[in-house]
């Protein structure tokens, strides 16, 4: 847990307290080669963390930036300070409540998402799952729970099912695989 | 941070700890620790963090919040933590703020090699160093690979369900369109909504707009005119306070001709102004005061007129008029200024049809003049008629309806009158048909007798050449005889269906018409009376009886027995008979040649009716009129020689 093993470059002088003062603007370089501008919104020193909102009239990323991993610095000029105030107060029952939602989302999505597949295995699926019904199993599309496409997911790799949801399948995969390679993805 | 610090110090011990590939972490989870307090979890296998960083091994089982094993390192902060005096505090509240503004939401975290992660904000390691759990993370770009792997060949990974990142690894998180406002329920708000269930309103909310933010009264900058904030306060002053026409002037040099007089009636604003306002208001009182049944009116003024609520919009306030609404009581007023609007239109326009209808075949072209020979009597008899009826307007159409209802020794009703104009109509219908059609597109809407117009068109067309068809009676009679035999035997199918089809229906194109052809005898469609001077009066014979009006009309005209009787279709128009007595309206009218008496401006029934007169004129007459003629013996004077 040594800081210090980042190239840190502590370019600011002045004392800690100065120093990412609330309203301040600066311009931050990180070391992953991230570059924002941003109003200071909060400033730890402790856990050495500023957080920040970009300017005005952008999309709001708020960011949390470990000031440890800031390369270039520069201080841009002073607004008021952001919308921070004593009185902020938050709903964390909303939040949580969020927070499940998202994550159930996330789940639906992984479940969607195979494991150890090709990107282009993965978009087949997207694209089939459009029109059909269809679920992982392993590296296997499995189509209406019949019909299973195997790698590398041609027209011939599908197998099982009546023949006309095999049929179907086969089509669906040929035109998919043929927009797909019209779209490039 | 008093209502933050019980909860988010509970989110804050919620940690799940799992095996990140590779990496062992420990993650101590604090409470704010602001001040020294309680215990929380009792038993658990951590000790308090004061003395460093104590490191836990994290459960192994994926996705399992493992709150046993969750550390608690410092003592919960339950208390209402008002005195985080220090700068610290501050800028710690700040950053505690925004950490937990990012729970739920979707974040990147870039890691120190480079790679980033995107997955829902967990929880942080506020006291320590920041170290966040991101729940169903998922790798985005591997920092750890040198260069870039093919697209294809990459090899997707499911994500973590729980994804710790140490402090001293992680370089930023980025939380994209988070609304950070000084209310944090928008936070919640917004997201539980975008979630669960869609309303517009919030789909086409833009996300950067803070809701319910907190107004402030706008306080001017310092250059804007004084004297500004009252003005619409009093609509008097409006001559006072502010003359925007006075500042165009002066910043713009612009000159105004505006003069509110050309807009608005001039105000006397006088001595008596205020009487006359308070007059003015009590009146307006009253009349918005008044009870009112209409339903539009009551709506206005919020007072609900009908109880009964099975009155949706659409009755309230369509334009469509409902099937039933015919109203019979009210027909005669209606019917009297329709007729008057409608008489000039279908009069005047019908005569422009009706050039069109050439005699083309001699045989139809017969019957249409031999048609049109008593019918150009009648012809005039209604422009007459017509123009009589402009000028007294109201008289005629009440006589005329008088008399449609009070036909003495009739009980005809109003379908026979109507049957008896389907049965005109298919006479001419078949020769006139479109001028009939053309007519009927003058939107008769009450008036049957489009029959009549139709007949009537005909008729004018024909009386130009009535005269020759007078000339030519002798020759012509006999084919026009057979021709309107022919006639009458195509046409007797017609009264067929007429009849049958009344009382709604008739053959005829003009069906709307018809069907309210039984309120009214007049016709709207009826060509303008224009006297003909050379009308040739009626005389009627022994035999003379039409059985349809129109196509007889002709046998009466010339007045010869002979004719009659060789009308071997006579029978059938016992079938039609009965209509006759419909007629008899006009037989009050002494028999007279002129039609010019002949008031009502119903051309089609006037026709027959005005044979009909003449007929029953003298007594004897109807009774030849319903009876059958004699059989046609055309050597009847020499019967009796035989005999």
């Amino acid at each position: 847990m040594d800081p210090a093993g980042a190239s840190v470059a502590n370019v600011i002088g002045g004392s800690e307290g100065e120093k990412f003062a609330k309203g301040n603007i600066y311009s931050v370089k990180l070391i992953t080669g991230d570059e924002f501008r941003g109003i200071v919104m909060a400033y730890d020193p402790i856990p050495n963390f500023v957080g920040s909102k970009p300017r005005p009239g952008h999309s709001k990323n708020t960011r949390m930036v470990n000031v440890s991993f800031i390369t270039g610095l520069s201080y841009l000029g002073k607004t008021e300070e952001p919308l921070l105030t004593d009185s902020c107060w938050v709903n964390l029952d909303g939040l949580r409540a969020k927070e499940a939602l998202a994550v159930r989302q996330a789940e639906a999505d992984a479940e969607r998402m195979g494991v150890g597949v090709t990107t282009e295995a993965q978009s087949i699926f997207d694209a089939l799952s459009k029109t059909l019904p269809v679920q992982w199993e392993n590296s296997d599309i499995l189509v209406m729970k019949e019909v299973r496409v195997r790698s590398p997911y041609l027209s011939d790799c599908v197998f099982g099912g009546t023949d006309a949801a095999n049929n179907r399948v086969k089509k669906v995969l040929e035109l998919e695989r043929r927009r797909l390679q019209l779209f490039g993805t | 941070m008093s209502l933050l610090a019980p909860d988010l110090y509970s989110i804050l011990r919620d940690p799940s700890f799992l095996r990140v590939i590779g990496v062992d972490v420990v993650i101590q989870m604090v409470d704010l620790g602001f001040e020294a307090g309680m215990n929380m979890q009792p038993g658990l296998p951590s000790k308090a963090s004061t003395n460093g960083s104590p490191y836990i091994r994290g459960g192994e089982r994926e996705g399992v919040l493992n709150k046993a094993k969750s550390i608690k390192s410092h003592p919960a902060n339950a208390a209402s933590n008002g005195e985080a005096g220090s700068l610290k505090g501050d800028s710690r509240d700040g950053l505690v703020y925004l950490t937990t503004c990012k729970i739920g939401h979707l974040v990147e975290v870039h890691l120190k090699n480079g790679s980033v992660y995107s997955g829902i904000f967990h929880a942080a390691d506020v006291e320590k160093d920041f170290g966040i759990i991101l729940k169903m993370a998922s790798l985005i770009k591997d920092g750890g690979l040198r260069g870039h792997k093919a697209r294809s060949e990459f090899v997707r990974k499911p994500p973590s369900k729980t994804f710790i990142i140490p402090a001293d690894e992680l370089v930023q998180v980025i939380a994209k369109d988070l609304s950070i406002s000084s209310d944090g329920m928008s936070n919640a708000v917004q997201s539980e909504k975008s979630g669960e269930l869609l309303t517009d309103s919030s789909i086409s909310k833009s996300f950067h707009t803070d809701q319910g933010r907190e107004l402030k009264p706008w306080i001017p900058d310092g250059d804007v005119p004084q004297g500004l904030d009252n003005v619409f306060d009093d609509p008097w002053k409006r001559g006072r306070g502010w003359d925007q026409f006075k500042v165009n002037e002066s910043l713009f040099g612009v000159k105004s001709t505006f003069d509110e007089e050309i807009y608005t009636t001039k105000l006397d604003r006088g001595i008596r102004t205020r009487e006359m306002e308070e007059r003015a208001q009590r009146i307006a009182r009253e009349i918005e005061g008044e009870n009112t049944r209409d339903l539009h009116v009551a709506e206005e003024r919020g007072f609900q007129l009908n109880e009964k609520f099975d009155i949706d919009e659409e009755s309230k306030y369509s334009a469509v008029l409902p099937a039933d609404a015919f109203d019979d009581s009210g027909f005669d007023e209606e019917d009297d200024e329709l007729l008057d609007t409608c008489n000039d239109e279908t009069f005047g326009g019908s005569s422009t049809s009706t050039v069109q209808k050439p005699v083309s075949s001699s045989g139809k072209g017969y019957g249409e003049l031999r048609d049109a020979s008593q019918p150009s009597r009648n012809n005039t008899n209604v422009d007459q008629m017509c123009s009589i009826s402009d000028d007294h307007a109201q008289h005629l159409p009440s006589e005329q309806r008088s008399k449609d209802f009070t036909a003495p020794g009739s009980s005809i009703s109003e379908s026979q009158m109507g049957e008896r104009r389907n049965k005109n109509n298919p006479e001419f219908s078949h020769s006139n048909r479109s001028a009939e059609e053309s007519v009927s597109g003058h939107g008769d809407s009450k008036e049957g007798a489009k029959l009549g117009g139709g007949g009537t068109s005909a008729w004018k067309t024909v009386a130009e050449k009535e005269r020759q068809v007078s000339e030519v009676s002798g020759k012509p009679k006999s084919e026009s005889f057979t021709g309107q035999s022919a006639s009458r035997r195509s046409s007797e199918s017609r009264p067929g269906p007429s009849t049958s089809s009344r009382p709604g229906l008739s053959p005829s194109s003009s069906i709307g018409s018809l069907s309210s052809s039984e309120k009214s005898t007049l016709n709207p469609n009826a060509k303008e009376f224009k006297l003909n001077p050379n009308a040739k009066s009626f005389k009627p014979t022994a035999a003379a009886r039409p059985q349809s009006p129109m196509a007889d009309a002709s046998f009466y005209y010339p007045a010869a027995p002979a004719p009659v009787q060789q009308m071997p279709g006579m029978p059938l128009g016992y079938g039609i008979q009965p209509q006759y007595p419909g007629q008899q309206q006009m037989i009050y009218y002494p028999g007279h040649q002129h039609p010019q008496a002949f008031y009502p401006p119903n051309a089609q029934p006037q026709f027959p009716q005005q044979q009909q007169q003449m007929m029953m004129g003298r007594q004897p007459r109807p009774q030849m009129v319903y009876m059958p003629p004699p059989p046609y013996q055309p050597d009847n004077p020499y019967n009796q020689g035989r005999e």
